[in-house]
């Protein structure tokens, strides 16, 4: 076995420190310790200075950090409307979160509704779908539009609904349980027969 | 869950990227800590320490979509946060200079007092409690003593316990530079602690 010189083991000193020497090295290292005071005194003292850095507490983070940083993770990956991504960006915890994202969902199930009601999707009955198309192209935007369409749809079968702006919320259920065998794609936004 | 939490850094981070925010959530709750001390010992200041977390996770999450599985995770997590200190302790030069004349006190009592005015006169018998607050004090505040660039360095592989090849890739100097930086903290430390040496023997 090779004896180790004080220069190498000067060298190798942070590596057998942290545990970084092969086993080899580690053997002939110690070796040397063995025999040199030097040597030997500098590796008690440092370890020393190790053993006393470890006694420093290991410090905890706020837990409200990590809330905030799961509301922007996930806000990251939603594909959320600017106006909604605005609202959630407002520092929540994440149990609001939640409650703000099934709220959301809830506001478009029922904008989706209302929107149906109106005639912007594609209903089953020819007649139906001539009118509303005569109306929505005639003012597509205006909420006059659709109202304009309920007089043409006033021949249709009885059992459809014809809904004011205020009550879009009860009887927006009510036409998506009716129209949903029916619906057919429109403007893409809703697919046929789910 | 528990498979989640066996993933390895690099698996959560691409199970992220493609929209599994429960993945980075486990990334959060597995480095927080490590990073939050990090930052920490590198600043020396609570609130400090608490907005770099959050930033840089941030980036974390910005840059995500960027972020190649073949990369070590905590190489690029640690040089975003290393960057940060160093802009942020480049900032604040003037405030630094100034605060080091106070021991940092997280405990808030005595003002730095003397190990002459703790022991009783006659050598009777000494309090660990009280000589473990006063180390740990001298410690903080050695280490906030170093030079920056041994400071990053003995955090990290004291504290992290990061590989002297890693700290290498963090800094982007050479292992050999790493590791003669690690030897000066090393022993500036021990001249800073020279005198608690016999008294950290003695309540052993």
């Amino acid at each position: 076995m090779t004896r180790m010189e004080c220069t190498q083991v000067d060298d190798l000193l942070m590596d057998y420190l942290y545990q970084e020497l092969a086993p080899e090295q580690e053997t002939e290292f110690r070796a040397h310790l063995d025999s040199c005071d030097r040597c030997a005194r500098e590796v008690r003292e440092l370890q020393g200075v190790r053993e006393a850095v470890r006694e420093l507490p290991v410090l905890e983070p706020p837990k409200a950090l990590t809330a905030q940083l799961l509301h922007q993770a996930a806000a990251a990956k939603q594909p959320a409307f600017p106006w909604l991504r605005s609202l959630w960006e407002l520092l929540q915890p994440r149990r609001t979160f939640y409650a703000v994202a099934a709220a959301a969902s809830l506001v478009v199930v029922l904008f989706v509704g209302y929107a149906m009601q109106k005639g912007r999707f594609k209903l089953a009955f020819p007649a139906e779908e001539r009118a509303v198309a005569e109306a929505t192209t005639a003012a597509p935007a205006t909420p006059t539009a659709p109202a304009a369409a309920a007089p043409a749809r006033a021949a249709a079968p009885a059992d459809e609904a014809k809904p004011a702006p205020g009550a879009k919320a009860a009887l927006g259920g009510e036409a998506l349980d009716r129209t949903a065998n029916t619906l057919v794609e429109t403007d893409g936004k809703l697919a046929a027969g789910k | 869950m528990s498979a989640l939490r066996d993933e390895s850094d690099e698996a959560l981070m691409e199970r992220y990227q493609k929209g599994e925010v429960r993945a980075f959530e486990v990334l959060i709750g597995r480095h927080r800590g490590p990073v939050y001390n990090f930052l920490y010992r590198y600043v020396n200041n609570q609130a400090q320490a608490e907005d770099l977390l959050q930033e840089v996770f941030l980036r974390v999450i910005k840059g995500s979509d960027a972020y190649q599985r073949n990369a070590k995770f905590t190489t690029w997590l640690y040089t975003i946060a290393r960057n940060l200190c160093v802009d942020a302790a480049r900032r604040q030069k003037h405030r630094r200079a100034a605060s080091l004349d106070q021991p940092i006190d997280k405990s808030g009592e005595g003002d730095g007092a003397n190990l002459g005015d703790v022991i009783p006169h006659g050598g009777a018998a000494v309090d660990r409690q009280v000589i473990g607050k006063e180390l740990g004090g001298r410690i903080e505040q050695a280490i906030g003593q170093l030079v920056e660039e041994q400071r990053e360095v003995f955090i990290m592989r004291e504290i992290l316990n990061m590989p002297f090849k890693e700290i290498a890739e963090v800094t982007k100097v050479p292992e050999n530079t790493v590791k003669s930086r690690m030897r000066y903290a090393l022993e500036k430390l021990r001249e800073e602690l020279a005198e608690y040496a016999d008294l950290a023997e003695a309540v052993r």
